[in-house]
């Protein structure tokens, strides 16, 4: 035998002996008569690199995934990335950037290309760096989240999940570029200190002669989709408002004064006018006490229809008329200059719309029941088990779970519309016929049973 | 649907349906990870075996995201949960307490840490301090430790290997009763390791390893087993050597799988496939003798102490300390135990015998102890250091009274935990009793 080396050299000896694991296929399991013992790994992101956390993880996984093979069980750890739609998308973006591609110079399929070639470039460091800690995974059955079974699985369980009921498309806030005209993701906001005018503006209360309820806002051309002013509960100064009507200047719409505690007291005058369509806060507040929902902009930012005032002006000039006409009206109270933070396209520069569009939700509510009292009962075991109650609050108060993303590295949603329903740009308001299918020509035949417009029969 | 009559409708195409643009939360898809995995919509066979899966392992800032979700897709599409076991683990933070992150640059290169310290270093340096839902104040200080970690195992190694077997030599008693002694620590920490791993005590596991591999197997067990300068060993002793280094590599395997694979081929020869990788433990562990633990016990005990006085008068290692114990039955059958003495000989360069007590008196357990000094005893430091030991011992005993008297305490503690104290108790009365004679006798 040779001679042992004085001291420890880790070095000439780890990929000997991870090459001979190999080899010999200790790391791979078939099912057999044994007692199986599996893990899945949580798949790190697939362009990611290995790091402390990673190496806290796969240990304790490998230690007991190890200790369960010496215990003569089966043991089968299934390794495997995820796309990581978000993150990989935005690395690719930035890559492209850098060779002075703009990712709206490219078709949806140019930038996929794109994206896979950089996935597979990348892809896959991070499972030879968890070799190289010893992880005895079964690589046989190494799994991408975007590969064809697991996309396969993905898309089933959409179509599923649809046609249980248990999937629609709702209204939701999203960060809009009027002048990209394009959803943004938050990672495309960059929010910034601006100085700005805060507006006092005076609402005048109804059925009284003379009493007032005063605002602050930036945006007075908002006003026009005002559809409530909200005070905080606990707020001495308004109590006997609560419930009362106040009437939106102007265009004399009557809103309801109501009592929310999100709103600041110490903010401002203490009363905050509330558009649903135009603040993602206020939408909240709009689904807590059923307001109506009315959106004064169009999709480039003009003023729309709805507005009532100015209709087609662009929202600055918009704004700078408002003021004209509250001053003139006796409504302004007071101006002051404030520095706030401003969201601004990556892109394109301009003040970031928040707006509401179309998105895909799935209804958690029945899903959730099961899997709750799993926990709760201890049928799934959780260590530290103090984390039962944070689980048991988060599922009793579960909200829907949106699951539609503006991008482009990922599945795609597999719902069809009708194009001359969708024809020049996409209108975010409007209901679509919604048709669902593995593949288009599923969705296909779906659109014929439900258009009627099917096979022709002389 | 029924279509007007008379008209004709245009029959759909494909090209009059436009898809979504938009793509899937990367969590839809996360979600059925356990499921998609084993191909389980299609292949019954695989998820029929494999599902549900033992044990989940992830951060407990992705209970929602991930954690819940994946267990409501299990019941959605399979009826059944998707896991038997979540172990939550903390997030890694700096010594500063934070977050591990790219921005903040806090984060150590993980591969440069493996390079540095060896993966079986790093393991055992983030397993060290990883307990469940903790969260982790990595310092590569633990990596070190790990690291010095592979190399006592491996000067273990080097020194076995070192020895040559000379069939001629006997199997004296004091290794005989090493060998007994380390295979009832070997079967303890055995037990103790399954209920670790049963409660996902991971961290619990691998420092109690680390003990009984460093201070019971390196440091007393080898250096009473290891031959004489210049001599060889003999046979049984070398066989148990390699059974118990043998052992050690399979309960050490899991976390550090390289090193324990390396000892485990360069202890013996192996016929292809006998890996320690795949080497099995036994289905229940074996027995520890309770007799042989407590006569090695107060080996170790008086091992100490003797060192202690070694220090205190800063005596030579070579020089041998004559020890008398009183006439304690059962310390004198604890004595007479075959192979007892020759161990402290070896481990403390003492001998001892029964007898009345002169000389420098010390405490072992509730026993007194007197050391045959052949030097000088300076009786006014002596008097003074036996004083202090004293007070300590009374505010000591004094506190565990307290504590004993709080009826809350008595009536709501685990009763093992009553009695822990009601011994520790007894123990220091036991020594205050020993002191006072002791302080007598000098004055």
């Amino acid at each position: 035998m040779e001679e042992l080396s004085k001291r420890y050299v880790p070095g000439d000896i780890e990929d000997k002996w991870y090459q001979h694991w190999m080899d010999s296929g200790h790391f791979h399991s078939t099912p057999d008569d044994r007692e199986a013992f599996s893990i899945v790994i949580p798949p790190p992101n697939v362009t990611g690199q290995l790091h402390m956390g990673h190496i806290l993880n796969n240990t304790i996984q490998d230690t007991l995934i190890r200790r369960a093979r010496q215990e003569g069980k089966n043991a089968c750890w299934v390794p495997g990335t995820d796309h990581a739609s978000i993150a990989t998308e935005a690395k690719v973006v930035n890559m492209l950037r850098e060779r002075g591609i703009k990712k709206s110079d490219l078709t949806r399929d140019e930038f996929l290309g794109h994206a896979w070639e950089w996935t597979e470039k990348y892809g896959g460091i991070i499972l030879h760096q968890l070799k190289k800690l010893g992880a005895s995974c079964d690589w046989e059955r190494t799994a991408f989240t975007m590969d064809e079974i697991r996309s396969d699985a993905v898309i089933g369980i959409f179509v599923d999940l649809y046609r249980k009921g248990k999937l629609y498309r709702g209204k939701r806030m999203v960060n809009w570029d009027p002048a990209a005209q394009t959803v943004l993701s938050n990672e495309e906001v960059i929010y910034e200190e601006e100085k700005t005018t805060l507006y006092k503006v005076r609402y005048k209360i109804a059925g009284t002669v003379d009493e007032w309820i005063t605002i602050a806002t930036t945006r007075p051309e908002t006003i026009l989709g005002d559809t409530a002013i909200a005070v905080h509960p606990d707020d001495p100064r308004y109590t006997h408002l609560h419930g009362k009507m106040a009437i939106v200047p102007l265009i004399n719409r009557e809103v309801p004064v109501i009592a929310d505690s999100y709103v600041d007291m110490a903010f401002g005058t203490g009363a905050l006018k509330v558009t649903p369509a135009h603040d993602i806060n206020d939408y909240e507040i709009g689904l807590r006490h059923g307001l109506e929902v009315i959106d004064v902009l169009n999709a480039d930012g003009t003023m729309s229809e709805d507005a009532q005032m100015y209709i087609g002006l662009d929202r600055d000039v918009a704004r700078k008329a408002m003021f004209e006409a509250l001053t003139e009206a006796g409504q302004i109270v007071a101006t002051e200059e404030l520095i706030h933070n401003v969201g601004r396209s990556e892109r394109t520069r301009v003040v970031v719309e928040p707006r509401l569009s179309l998105q895909w939700f799935v209804d958690m509510k029945t899903i959730a029941e099961p899997a709750l009292h799993a926990v709760l009962e201890n049928e799934i075991e959780f260590y530290p088990e103090n984390l039962k109650n944070t689980y048991r609050h988060w599922m009793e108060n579960i909200r829907d779970w949106c699951i539609s993303r503006q991008l482009w590295w990922g599945h795609q949603i597999p719902a069809w519309y009708l194009v001359n329903e969708v024809a020049g740009s996409r209108n975010m308001t409007d209901e679509h016929q919604v048709f669902v299918g593995a593949t288009a020509e599923e969705a296909l035949a779906e659109a014929k049973r439900i258009t009627g417009r099917g096979t022709q029969v002389d | 649907m029924q279509k007007p009559s008379g008209s004709r409708v245009e029959e759909l195409k494909l090209t009059d349906l436009r898809q979504d643009d938009d793509v899937l939360d990367t969590w839809f898809s996360s979600w059925l990870w356990p499921i998609s995995v084993f191909n389980g919509w299609k292949d019954q066979k695989e998820i029929d075996y494999y599902y549900p899966t033992s044990v989940l392992v992830t951060g407990w800032d992705i209970i929602f995201l991930w954690v819940a979700r994946m267990i409501m897709a299990g019941y959605e599409w399979k009826g059944e949960k998707p896991f038997q076991s979540v172990y939550f683990t903390g997030m890694v933070r700096d010594k500063q307490r934070r977050k591990m992150s790219k921005q903040l640059g806090n984060s150590p290169d993980a591969l440069a840490l493996i390079d540095q310290f060896g993966a079986d270093g790093v393991r055992y340096g983030i397993m060290a301090s990883a307990p469940a839902g903790g969260d982790i104040l990595f310092d590569e200080k633990l990596c070190e430790l790990g690291r010095n970690f592979c190399n006592k195992v491996w000067n273990a190694l080097r020194l076995v290997k070192s020895w040559q077997v000379d069939a001629s030599l006997p199997h004296d008693d004091g290794r005989a009763l090493a060998i007994q002694w380390m295979h009832s620590r070997l079967n303890a920490v055995d037990t103790e390791l399954r209920r670790h791993y049963q409660q996902f005590r991971l961290s619990e596991g691998v420092t109690s390893l680390y003990s009984f591999v460093w201070d019971d197997f390196c440091s007393v067990f080898l250096e009473v087993i290891k031959p004489a300068y210049g001599a060889g060993a003999d046979q049984k002793s070398y066989d148990a050597t390699l059974e118990l280094f043998e052992e050690i590599c399979k309960l050490l395997h899991p976390y550090m799988p390289f090193i324990t694979e390396e000892i485990w081929h360069q202890l013996k020869d192996r016929a292809k496939g006998d890996d320690c990788m795949i080497s099995l433990i036994s289905s229940a562990p074996g027995e520890v003798e309770p007799r042989v633990m407590e006569v090695f016990d107060h080996i170790l005990t008086v091992k100490s102490s003797v060192l202690e006085l070694r220090n205190q008068h800063q005596l030579s290692p070579k020089e041998t300390i004559v020890l008398v114990f009183p006439s304690d039955p059962e310390l004198v059958t604890l004595w007479n135990t075959p192979g007892a003495e020759a161990i402290l000989h070896k481990l403390a360069n003492a001998t001892c015998a029964e007898g009345i007590g002169e000389g420098v008196s010390f405490l072992a357990g509730k026993y007194q102890y007197h050391a045959v000094l052949t030097i000088e005893v300076d009786k006014e430091a002596e008097l003074k250091r036996m004083n202090e030991e004293l007070a300590y011992y009374i505010g000591f005993v004094s506190s565990v009274e307290k504590k004993l008297s709080n009826e809350k305490f008595v009536a709501n503690a685990n009763p093992e935990v009553v009695e822990k104290e009601r011994q520790k108790k007894a123990d220091g009365e036991s020594k205050i009793e020993q002191l006072q004679k002791s302080i007598a006798s000098l004055s």
